[in-house]
């Protein structure tokens, strides 16, 4: 039995970019009858349009087989820090990477029963990063580091693969002086790790650590309960 | 109305972007510039200067050359890693203490630092019954977190007061 995480009406407005009239309209009712606001999107091109006039969303659930594009085009043109959850009935291997290195929080399946869906968006919603923040800052500063987050693991995983300890040390000297300030402790503690690891050059410390840092890095971007392919 | 200006010298636009705004909700009248350039501006009350700029260790010259225009102003450290050797190159050119960005503890002790060193700047000297005690305070704080430091194995190095 799965409950749907209890929303606030009106805190949450989900841009729901979906081409099928018949799929959007029944996930738009389920969520709104659960307390969300939904912006209807049937293509790229109108989910741009509501961007560009500067709407204010909290996610967005994007379809990824668009009539006029592939749905991650849009992705560069999504506020930082909004998390954004692909909606798609492919369960490839490929499309996970795809979405995965796009940072998308999570990969709703098609496949799923509506009522699942929206108890999947909700958690989208509910661990939206932003949330996570604990501190006194703006929500902008958070949302931006959200997405610092996810392309430090990238150069990470990049530095990794060319053995390049040079990059990996500062990479891990950044998170480490700056993760805890922003609710991800683990973060923090794994790059103080990785850190003590290159000063000591213990290749087989390195590469622990570094597997674990990977790994927080992508919880930080993925909403822990979701995952990939929900 | 006081303007009391600090100047944050550090690379990380993110510890720029969350110091300034904790210095600024916290502490009144204050003025926080980052820099992003290893550099050692004139004109401020207090600096918080981190170590590594770009990989290479420019810190320690930073807070030298700092010091020797402003004897006055208060020269903290903030760095990712901190060990004896470079805690104690660091009170050698003159900075007052050093704070380590990953903890949350050490992030408000440098706070109330900041806090006592501008309360101190801007008191009226004729009203300073403990102007003495602030320094004494201040050379407390950063003497406990010296012990905190040598308690965690990582640096035994002087207080302010011995400096």
């Amino acid at each position: 039995m799965h409950n749907i995480p209890a929303m606030k009406a009106g805190t949450s407005r989900i841009l729901l970019v979906e081409d099928v009239d018949a799929f959007r309209l029944y996930l738009r009712l389920a969520l709104e009858q659960n307390g969300f606001q939904v912006l209807e999107a049937s293509n790229l091109d109108q989910a741009r349009r509501l961007l560009r006039a500067g709407t204010q969303i909290t996610s967005v659930v994007l379809d990824l087989d668009l009539p006029d594009g592939h749905g991650l085009d849009i992705i560069s043109e999504i506020p930082p820090g909004v998390p954004v959850a692909a909606l798609s009935a492919d369960d490839s291997r490929e499309t996970e990477l795809r979405c995965h290195e796009a940072c998308c929080v999570a990969i709703l399946s098609k496949k799923k029963r509506l009522r699942d869906l929206v108890r999947d968006i909700a958690m989208v919603e509910q661990n939206a990063p932003k949330t996570r923040y604990q501190a006194t800052l703006n929500p902008q500063l958070a949302s931006q580091y959200v997405s610092y987050l996810c392309e430090a693991r990238i150069e990470l995983q990049h530095a990794r693969s060319q053995h390049d300890y040079s990059s990996i040390r500062s990479i891990a000297h950044k998170l480490r002086g700056t993760a805890v300030h922003f609710g991800y402790s683990g973060i923090g503690a794994s790059a103080r790790a990785l850190g003590s690891a290159i000063k000591n050059s213990n290749i087989a410390q390195i590469e622990s650590a570094l597997d674990t840092l990977v790994e927080r890095l992508m919880d930080a971007a993925i909403v822990p309960q979701s995952r990939l392919h929900l | 109305m006081h303007d009391n200006k600090i100047a944050i010298i550090d690379d990380d636009p993110f510890v720029v972007a969350h110091l300034s705004e904790t210095l600024t909700s916290r502490l009144a009248d204050v003025h926080v510039v980052g820099i992003a350039e290893p550099v050692a501006p004139a004109g401020f009350d207090v600096y918080v200067v981190d170590n590594e700029f770009e990989g290479d260790s420019r810190g320690q010259d930073i807070i030298r050359r700092i010091r020797k225009f402003s004897p006055q102003s208060l020269i903290l450290a903030y760095s990712a890693y901190l060990d004896r050797k470079f805690l104690r190159a660091l009170l050698r050119q003159g900075c007052e203490g050093a704070f380590d960005k990953g903890s949350l503890e050490e992030l408000e002790a440098m706070i109330n630092i900041i806090e006592l060193h501008l309360d101190m700047k801007n008191a009226d000297p004729d009203k300073i019954r403990g102007l003495g005690n602030t320094v004494r305070a201040i050379s407390g704080l950063v003497h406990e977190w010296n012990l905190r430091l040598a308690s965690n194995g990582r640096a035994d190095v002087k207080s302010i007061s011995d400096a």
